[in-house]
């Protein structure tokens, strides 16, 4: 019985990793998935493109709480909309909440696998589509 | 009247510059502040020690030189123009532990592991790292005695695990058997959180580094919100600990009561080991895994904790550097689309890697995988070009010991013997299969190799002295002792003494 549960121990501990990222207290609860939660920063930069031209500045007490993100780009930006506009905010100047699973680590591995991974660690390959051919 | 003092407090507010901590510097960027030493030559005479210790811990470097030399060609970029004495010579060198961490030596040599480069999503999330691990080095942040607290670290550690090890072998309980497995979890876990930890940085230090690293990958031309995105990887390593551990004490106090909790890494290691002289081998599992988590946690929490570094530099990049972000991320060269011969070499040997890594992950628990694709992860990863890896051949040696397979176990542990890069670990568990045939004369040729290649560390000595001593040499035996005590570490003298057969 003690052997059972030092083991089942270890394993429930590993098993705990899927900790959704929390850049802040969590004010939003009634909105799901992936939100830009409050301003971080004194003041928010606005941008048409991930990659482009500041469009708007808002002072952090004027800047919309519990916001949606619809789009997160390669450089982290997020696109939310404010005002009925699509825009892009800094992550740094905000707190978010990413949720759900972690995209999986594919590249051009070619090296997928079905099994998952559990613990701190993010198996490389993980969920990628199988292989033809293992490189 | 009040409206005008609201309105005035509110331009105050809104033209206050963010309170910054004292590693920061109060106005300006730290780059321009920052002023070398004359002279590094001092730090780099420890550069072979630094290497050795490195070395000994987990399964060594990853011998790659198309990986090194990507990572040591970001490193200097980043330093490229940065007026530096021709005596500071950093380099990069990849640790082959699967979780993701990185530190810098004395000497400025920055240690990646493999785990951080599978996690990382751009080159400018590793310029990010590679900065402020730089910066520890360039503002001489190591203490004096970061050799002797590095090498008690891997002493205790490697002590820990051997007196478990030791504990399950005289109770007779194989490899075969559920708690066995279990304790080897437990013993890895603890090895790789303390292969990560020790020793660490201050508060100010950790600030001062981000400071100067950001502003290093900024002026390199990285996208500077990369930090953002190491900094969620870090608080998110952090909160799986700090989970860990208060499952691991939650289930420790339902079973045992109160009677077994807190104690640190140190505490907990001796909790094992009492435990396992009594016989009660869910405490040793239990106290192993507890105070490895314990102590990652309890070392999150002092080592600056993720969340409050992304606030302090959210804060420093807004009053720095809100005219240059944001820019395009520079793709890693095992990126999706990268057909040159590097890229393909690099995704080669990570997906080696993470295939062995998979593969381990199965060996701790059988519910993280298959037999099927456990063995063809192990064939796989015992394929060039880590044929000769310690991390993948201590994989199929665990792999194959596990099955039973024993020809086909030790002669991974051989092939890895007789790689550029073999670990400690590799030479410590190939001489346990010498000595347990009574080959002594083999295990002491292996010795004698371990010591020039792990620069004579400490970390060698109880098992240099059980060879002594089991072939019969009890003065050669003795006479290492001294050398044991000079280290001044009780658990090191202890573990020499018991080898010896005087503990």
């Amino acid at each position: 019985m003690r052997q059972k549960l030092a083991l089942a121990v270890l394993a429930g501990a590993f098993a705990l990793a899927a900790t959704p990222s929390l850049a802040a207290s969590d004010d939003c609860a009634s909105l799901t998935g992936d939100a830009v939660l409050s301003a971080r920063t004194p003041q928010v930069d606005l941008y048409d493109a991930p990659t482009g031209k500041r469009i708007k500045t808002l002072d952090d007490d004027k800047f919309p709480k519990c916001l949606a993100v619809t789009q997160r780009a390669p450089n982290m930006m997020l696109q939310v909309s404010i005002d009925g506009a699509a825009v892009w905010v800094p992550p740094h100047m905000v707190n978010y909440r990413l949720t759900g699973k972690k995209p999986a680590i594919c590249r051009n591995l070619a090296m997928g696998g079905t099994d998952t991974k559990v613990g701190a660690t993010r198996a490389l390959g993980e969920d990628c589509p199988q292989a033809k051919a293992a490189p | 009247m009040r409206t005008a003092l609201r309105s005035g407090l509110a331009a105050l507010c809104l033209f206050a510059t963010p309170a910054l901590a004292d590693g920061y510097p109060g106005h300006g960027r730290a780059i321009d502040q920052f002023h070398p030493a004359a002279d590094y030559s001092d730090v780099m005479t420890g550069r072979p020690l630094a290497l050795g210790i490195m070395r000994a811990r987990a399964n060594g470097f990853v011998p790659s030189p198309v990986m090194q030399a990507y990572a040591n060609g970001v490193l200097a970029r980043l330093l490229r123009g940065i007026a530096l004495p021709p005596s500071f010579q950093p380099q990069v060198r990849v640790l082959a532990a699967p979780e993701f961490s990185a530190l810098c030596t004395p000497d400025g040599t920055i240690i990646v592991t493999i785990g951080l480069l599978e996690q990382l999503d751009n080159e400018d999330e590793l310029a990010f790292i590679l900065g402020h691990e730089v910066s520890h080095a360039l503002y001489r942040h190591h203490e004096k005695d970061w050799y002797k607290k590095s090498q008690y670290f891997a002493v205790v550690n490697g002590a820990a695990v051997q007196n478990i090890a030791d504990a399950v072998s005289r109770a007779g309980l194989g490899n075969g058997t559920d708690i066995a497995r279990g304790l080897d979890v437990a013993a890895h876990f603890s090895k790789l959180s303390a292969n990560v930890l020790a020793p660490q940085m201050s508060q100010n230090q950790e600030d001062a580094a981000d400071a100067l690293g950001f502003d290093l990958m900024v002026r390199a031309g990285y996208d500077g919100e990369a930090a953002t995105a190491v900094m969620d990887k870090l608080a998110e390593q952090e909160a799986e600990a700090a989970a860990a551990a208060r499952a691991a004490k939650d289930a420790t106090k339902a079973e045992h009561g109160a009677s077994h909790g807190g104690g640190g890494m140190f505490g907990g290691v001796l909790g094992a080991v009492g435990s396992a002289m009594s016989g009660d081998w869910a405490g040793v599992a239990i106290f192993a895994f507890d105070s490895a988590v314990d102590n990652m946690s309890d070392e999150a929490v002092a080592h600056h904790p993720a969340p409050e570094r992304l606030k302090l530099l959210s804060n420093y990049a807004f009053r720095q550097y809100r005219d240059t972000m944001p820019a395009q991320p520079t793709p890693l060269p095992w990126a999706e689309g990268n057909k040159s011969k590097d890229g393909v070499a690099m995704t080669q040997l990570l997906a080696h890697y993470a295939a062995a890594e998979n593969a381990a992950a199965y060996i701790a628990d059988a519910s993280q995988g298959s037999p099927d694709s456990a063995r063809s992860e192990v064939t796989r990863s015992s394929t060039a070009p880590t044929a000769d890896h310690a991390y993948t051949q201590f994989v199929a040696y665990e792999y194959y010991d596990k099955n039973g397979q024993k020809p086909q176990s030790e002669a991974a542990l051989q092939r890895a013997a007789n790689g550029p890069e073999a670990s400690w670990e590799i030479y410590s568990r190939l001489i346990d299969v010498h000595i347990a045939r009574g080959d002594w004369p083999g295990a002491q040729r292996l010795m004698d190799q371990a010591v020039v290649r792990f620069e004579d560390s400490p970390v060698l000595l109880p098992k240099h002295i059980q060879i002594l001593a089991g072939s019969g040499d009890r003065a050669g035996a003795s006479a290492l002792l001294p050398k044991c005590k000079s280290y001044d570490i009780k658990e090191l003298y202890d573990a020499c003494k018991k080898e010896a057969g005087g503990g």
